[in-house]
């Protein structure tokens, strides 16, 4: 399983971006238990999944979503403030940052992104190609799909341009 | 004669009724092709705006602008890749600023999984951040647009944006 980034565990995570996206520890418990449970998910509900290891082996890393799971030098930490759901420091890289905001969503939207960041840690390419958003609909994640909406509209702005994609 | 008489109009009348069946028949398979044209375009579409980085839904031109330090328009006219092979920069002409003061010929870079992708001599609204280099950075979910599709959140920036300079070479 990949390792959870906590507080005092040595691990040196990427430098902050600009954006800010951080690669912090765990260090709120609520927010520690939904990454426990997000991860349950993905240990007993995905892993083992056969089309989820079949869509996973395809991707340039050529690794089923099991070996990718079980690697331990994986790190995933928490990102407090950046504008992305989550991040991999770079296409093929092993540090895994997962935003506050899918956890105020919750276990299923954690669980989604972390399968998203794993096909990059699988070398799913980022930029415009949709690979690594791809494996949700071969890992049981259908419905968690999340096409690339840029501006979506938002109620409270009748200026906002509605549904726009990247 | 009472036969042939009415033979001719007959025969018309089939070339008629074949015509307009050829006809419905023409314009239903024109309509079915059409309808997997448009069904393949969607499905072609549908895998092209996929975006690689997974952006939160539901963010408003507003939190977009909070959240920057700088908003401008410009025109991306040089686009090479970062030398660790992260990301690229950008070099890009501004036309517009808002929030912050910005030279006219600025340096964005990107980089991570959710690089934001210039393509070079394209027109953009981009929400910028300073980087630690003195340059700018910028990425997927930051709520950058082609600057043909801004329409909406350019009058939102003219409403409510604080306008800004831009100076320099």
């Amino acid at each position: 399983m990949p390792t959870i980034h906590l507080p005092g565990d040595g691990h040196v995570g990427p430098i902050p971006d600009p954006d800010g996206t951080k690669w912090d520890p765990y260090a709120d418990a609520d927010v520690l238990a939904t990454l426990k449970r997000a991860l349950f998910i993905l240990k007993h509900n995905i892993r083992g999944m056969r089309p989820c290891n079949d869509c996973f082996k395809r991707l340039p890393g050529g690794r089923t979503f099991e070996d990718v799971f079980d690697d331990a030098s994986v790190f995933i930490s928490f990102d407090p403030s950046g504008p992305d759901s989550g991040a991999t420091d770079s296409v093929g890289g092993k540090e895994i940052t997962v935003s506050v905001k899918e956890f105020k969503v919750g276990r299923w939207s954690v669980a989604a992104t972390l399968v998203h960041e794993l096909a990059h840690v699988n070398g799913a390419l980022g930029g415009n190609a949709p690979d690594a958003e791809n494996t949700l609909n071969c890992c049981g994640l259908k419905g968690l799909f999340r096409p690339g909406v840029v501006g979506l509209k938002d109620p409270d702005e009748p200026d906002d341009n509605g549904p726009r994609y990247a | 004669m009472d036969r042939a008489t009415p033979s001719v109009p007959v025969g018309r009348e089939r070339d008629l009724v074949g015509s307009r069946q050829r006809t419905s028949m023409q314009s239903a398979v024109r309509e079915h092709v059409c309808s997997v044209a448009m069904l393949a375009a969607f499905v072609i579409l549908a895998q092209a705006n996929v975006l690689a980085c997974r952006c939160p839904e539901h963010v408003s031109a507003a939190t977009h602008y909070k959240k920057a330090q700088f908003v401008v328009t410009g025109k991306v006219v040089e686009v090479h890749a970062n030398a660790n092979g992260d990301g690229w920069t950008a070099s890009v002409v501004v036309d517009r600023a808002w929030k912050g003061d910005i030279p006219k010929t600025i340096s964005i870079s990107t980089h991570t999984t959710c690089a934001f992708e210039f393509t070079q001599g394209a027109e953009y609204l981009l929400y910028l951040f300073r980087a630690p280099d003195g340059g700018f950075y910028t990425s997927k979910c930051v709520g950058n647009l082609p600057l043909a599709d801004a329409g909406a959140r350019l009058k939102w920036l003219e409403q409510n944006g604080k306008s800004a300079s831009t100076a320099g070479p």
